[in-house]
């Protein structure tokens, strides 16, 4: 449900063209998991539950991302100390509030955006929705 | 598409519901002739009652009035006459006794700035009435913080915390005085002499009970009031509540040296550890607070307990431990005062070698200097002082300090009189010497014979023998100079007290670039910071010389006690959030100028929008703190928030007024600044066409890219803004939000292929003679209509202003850069 309840009200308005290029009428969320340092700011702002801080942290998923990232420089650094070769989900602790997985949820999304306005990392890109206008 | 749709009547209306309004018709003694005023009245009566007068602000109409009032009957009252200004004025003995009406302005803004088509001016008259009827807007005052703590929070012991906190416990608040160092009397205290008056800075004026006009800290009487509690060592750690009802955290640090004290000064004998400020033991003394005299400078005590044992009274305590304390209080003061520039802004002009020192410096080794001179030594031979140092200067403090060139003033000239052979020069740019009494201090020096070189070097250098060398292009004589003195002297800038962000962090209010504390308002309110019930005085909100800072505190004084003791703020009604629509997001959060909107996890039993599935986080208003600028309502995406004016009064209030118009163009305009230019140039009677049609809003920022959307929708050929001229809307952030809004409407509009010229004006007052032109000049421009720009070329022509021929293009997307030209031929830049 990218599209606002303002988002609604304008596009009544205006003869039935496809206005793609402005976010003022809602947004769907494109994640880019390559700069994403699993802080969960997002959840923390998410007012659906959409975005969600999971328990474990994937540290191949962290391996496998391009060294010229934030991410992939952390990933590169774990490498170099790392004993021996990671192997599925590590488990977080509670009260370690960084470095997890966050799930995200595109069916509870509502398209508000908080999370890409409040992402540290530029991680989430707020993108005009696709608008479906039947005259 | 209906755009001829007639609007739907209002009825949720309180007081009018099922019960017809009272339109009370005004003729304005005759001076109305174009408009229709049968045809207006039997219009009006099919939706409401009409009573008519000649003249309704003379004595008979005013009794009339009277009586229709007393006869109460809860029914809407709608004043059909003239301009909201106009009829406050004209009716302000009857307001004060609870008189409320809707005005429809159909003089200022219809029948005295339209021409002789009587048709199409009772026409417009008719959509104004209708749409006064239809969706009121003249709302009940509220009064936000009725009830408000006495006492005072003050942060800061110096000059202008202390003599604010002596003020206000005279005017009978309770005052909680915080200071983080040991001792009150802040930097004054401590740098010796001060300009303009050339005695030293610590005193404070008298209270009545004192003899004399003023007396130093340590002795003024003014500090021991019963109701000054000076909170020591101790700082402030978070603030909650409200404006009127904070409560304060603080941690106050323990002194150790009890109020036993003797100041026999045995410890300062014995103490093996030097302290932070240079000179002093870790256990130390200051001789200018009186109240404590003795301290223990905690960051390098070794807590060795030598000083214990050697005092005779036991007035050392070092079983002493920080304590946490909550005070509430009404209001809060931030005295936090400047310190001079660090050491970086300097460092390019030699800092750090011998031989060059800042001002502050020079001032504490003047006191040793003065007892060579007694001996008849000179320690220096050639001073030269460096104005600017670091300061006007991009890379490093770009503001100019204003008390430098005093400063080197008031040096120079003790140089000179304490070493009459000593060579002193001073580079300067420009000497800012703007003050009572100043300008004194400049012709004292050069009678002194300092001398003065225009021009500041861009380094300082060194020869082989460590001595500097300064290369400066003497401006005035258009050649180099070089000089080579004993002793550099770097008049460095001043910047706020390091723990002022965060502060200004604790306490919500905003910063200025150079991070000073910024003032609510740069013209009007230089006291008072963004933050409700926070006020500011001295060097906090930028440096200032004593002087400032002591009318400054006096000034601070009377609005804290205005504040506290007022009955509340009247405004109208705060916004209110509907909890079934709101998602939860942040955009009411971050935009609130006021920082009235709260986000809190949503209530289990709150009602929720169908798409928000889990409890998460719920929009809240403070309603004490709310202005009801409707800023929040205008950017809610899912118009979950509901302002006095709501969407659908202004939807409807734009169907009435468009109702049957060809090409209308719309205009919004606030009630503020631009409300003053639009009413004023209606009593100029400037003309513009009759299908302008003009919708006004508490704050700009109450417009949302739907309004303007609507108005398009409607058929509207332009659209134009005008709200307060720039960067001085009244609610802060409204333009800012309007132009946001502007931007998008115009982009969603041009997607839509609709090409509907939207422009953003600032007016103010000074605008009046000019406001019609510019609507005219709008409208020509929106409809195309060359032959009204050939009249207007024409009239500026007359003027002599503006001779390019006009272009009737688009305007473009940017909004107004740079300060709106004030002068009558610049009209054309007013339309971009």
């Amino acid at each position: 449900m990218p599209i606002t309840n303002r988002g609604r009200e304008i596009l009544d308005r205006l003869p039935p063209t496809q206005p793609r290029t402005s976010s003022s009428i809602g947004c769907e969320i494109e994640r880019h998991e390559e700069l994403c340092v699993g802080c969960g700011t997002c959840a923390k702002k998410c007012p659906s539950g959409a975005s969600q801080r999971g328990d474990t942290f994937d540290v191949q998923q962290l391996l496998g991302t391009p060294a010229d990232s934030r991410r992939g420089a952390l990933g590169a650094a774990l490498r170099r100390i790392a004993r021996r070769d990671p192997v599925g989900l590590v488990e977080v602790p509670p009260r370690v509030t960084i470095y997890r997985t966050i799930l995200y949820d595109a069916e509870r999304c509502l398209g508000c955006g908080a999370c890409a306005r409040n992402c540290p990392a530029g991680a989430i890109e707020a993108l005009a929705p696709h608008v479906e206008v039947t005259s | 598409m209906s755009a001829t749709r007639r609007p739907a009547r209002n009825d949720n209306v309180a007081g009018c519901a099922g019960d017809r309004p009272r339109v009370l018709l005004c003729e304005c003694a005759g001076t109305m002739a174009n408009v229709d005023f049968d045809r207006l009245a039997a219009h009006a009566d099919e939706i409401a009652e009409v009573v008519r007068d000649a003249h309704w602000c003379g004595r008979e109409g005013q009794a009339r009035l009277l009586e229709l009032m007393e006869a109460d009957d809860g029914r809407q009252l709608v004043f059909a006459g003239c301009s909201n200004d106009f009829a406050a004025r004209r009716f302000q003995r009857l307001t004060s006794r609870g008189l409320r009406m809707e005005i429809a302005d159909i003089r200022e803004n219809c029948s005295w700035v339209h021409g002789g088509d009587v048709d199409a001016v009772t026409r417009k008259a008719m959509g104004i009435v209708e749409a006064a009827i239809g969706f009121p807007t003249a709302t009940e005052d509220v009064l936000a913080h009725s009830t408000r703590e006495g006492a005072v929070l003050v942060i800061g012991g110096g000059v202008a915390g202390t003599q604010a906190a002596a003020e206000l416990t005279q005017m009978g608040h309770r005052v909680e005085l915080v200071e983080r160092r040991p001792f009150l009397g802040g930097r004054a205290a401590r740098i010796g002499t001060v300009f303009p008056t050339n005695d030293c800075g610590q005193c404070l004026p008298t209270t009545d009970d004192q003899t004399g006009v003023r007396k130093c800290v340590h002795r003024n009487e003014a500090l021991d009031h019963g109701d000054l509690h000076i909170w020591r060592r101790t700082t402030v750690q978070a603030v909650e509540g409200r404006p009127g009802a904070f409560e304060v955290a603080l941690r106050r640090l323990p002194n150790i040296v009890t109020e036993a004290c003797v100041n026999c000064g045995a410890c300062e004998t014995v103490c093996p550890e030097p302290a932070s400020e240079p000179g002093k033991r870790s256990i130390f003394h200051e001789y200018y607070d009186g109240r404590v005299v003795r301290t223990i400078d905690l960051d390098t005590c070794s807590f060795c307990g030598a000083c214990a044992e050697t005092c005779p009274v036991e007035a050392i305590d070092f079983t002493q431990s920080p304590e946490r304390a909550t005070v509430r209080v009404g209001a809060i003061l931030a005295a936090t005062g400047c310190v001079p520039a660090p050491r970086e802004h300097v460092e390019y002009l030699g800092y750090g070698h011998d031989g060059v020192v800042t001002q502050v410096e020079l001032s504490e080794m003047l006191p040793a200097w003065e007892e060579q001179a007694a001996l008849g030594h000179m320690p220096a031979h050639d001073v030269v002082m460096i104005q600017c140092a670091g300061s006007r200067d991009l890379r490093f403090l770009p503001s100019c300090s204003r008390l430098c060139c005093m400063i080197a003033l008031k040096h120079a000239t003790r140089l000179r009189t304490l070493f009459p052979s000593m060579k002193v020069t001073i580079c300067y740019l420009e000497l800012r010497t703007a003050g009572i009494g100043y300008e004194n201090w400049f012709r004292a020096a050069r009678r002194a014979g300092v001398e003065f070189l225009r021009g500041t070097p861009p380094e300082v250098q060194f020869d082989g023998d460590g001595r500097p060398v300064v290369e400066v292009e003497d401006v005035t004589a258009a050649r180099t100079a070089v000089l080579r003195p004993d002793l550099v002297v770097l008049s460095t800038g001043l910047v706020p007290a390091p723990e002022t962000a965060d502060l200004a962090h604790v306490l919500g209010v905003d910063l200025q670039e150079d991070g000073f504390i910024e003032i609510l308002d740069g013209k009007n309110r230089a006291t008072e910071t963004t933050a409700e019930g926070v006020f500011v005085c001295g060097s906090a909100a930028g440096p200032k010389a004593l002087i400032e800072v002591s009318t400054e505190a006096s000034a601070v004084a009377s609005e804290v006690h205005n504040f506290l003791g007022s009955a509340g703020r009247r405004g109208a009604p705060a916004s209110v959030v509907d909890a079934a629509a709101c998602v939860g997001c942040d955009v009411c959060f971050d935009i609130c100028p006021f920082g009235a909107v709260a986000l809190v996890e949503r209530p289990q039993d709150a009602a929720r929008p169908t798409a928000v599935k889990d409890g998460g986080k719920l929009a809240v208003i403070d309603a004490g703190v709310c202005r009801a600028c409707g800023v929040c309502a205008a950017n809610c995406p899912e118009l979950a928030i509901a302002h006095n004016q709501g969407d659908a009064a202004i939807q409807g209030r734009l169907a009435a007024l468009t109702h049957g118009v060809e090409n209308p163009i719309v205009g919004f305009f606030c009630k503020e600044c631009a409300g003053a230019a639009i009413s004023l140039g209606g009593q100029h009677r400037d003309r513009y066409p009759e299908t302008v049609r003009l919708i006004e809003l508490p704050c700009l920022g109450r417009i949302s890219a739907l309004h303007i959307v609507e108005a398009v929708r409607l058929g509207a050929a332009g659209v134009f803004l005008a709200g307060c001229a720039e960067n001085r809307c009244h609610y802060r952030t409204g333009d800012a939000s309007a132009a946001e809004q502007r931007r998008v409407a115009e982009e969603l509009l041009a997607e839509a292929g609709l090409d509907v010229p939207i422009a953003q004006w600032h007016l103010c007052a000074v605008d009046r003679l000019s406001v019609g032109r510019r609507i005219r000049m709008f409208h020509a421009l929106a409809t195309h209509d060359q032959a009204g720009l050939e009249e207007l070329e024409r009239e500026l022509e007359w003027i002599g202003g503006h001779h390019e021929p006009y272009v009737a293009a688009s305007p473009p997307a940017v909004p107004c850069g740079g300060p709106p030209a004030r002068a009558e031929g610049g009209c054309r830049d007013h339309l971009r």
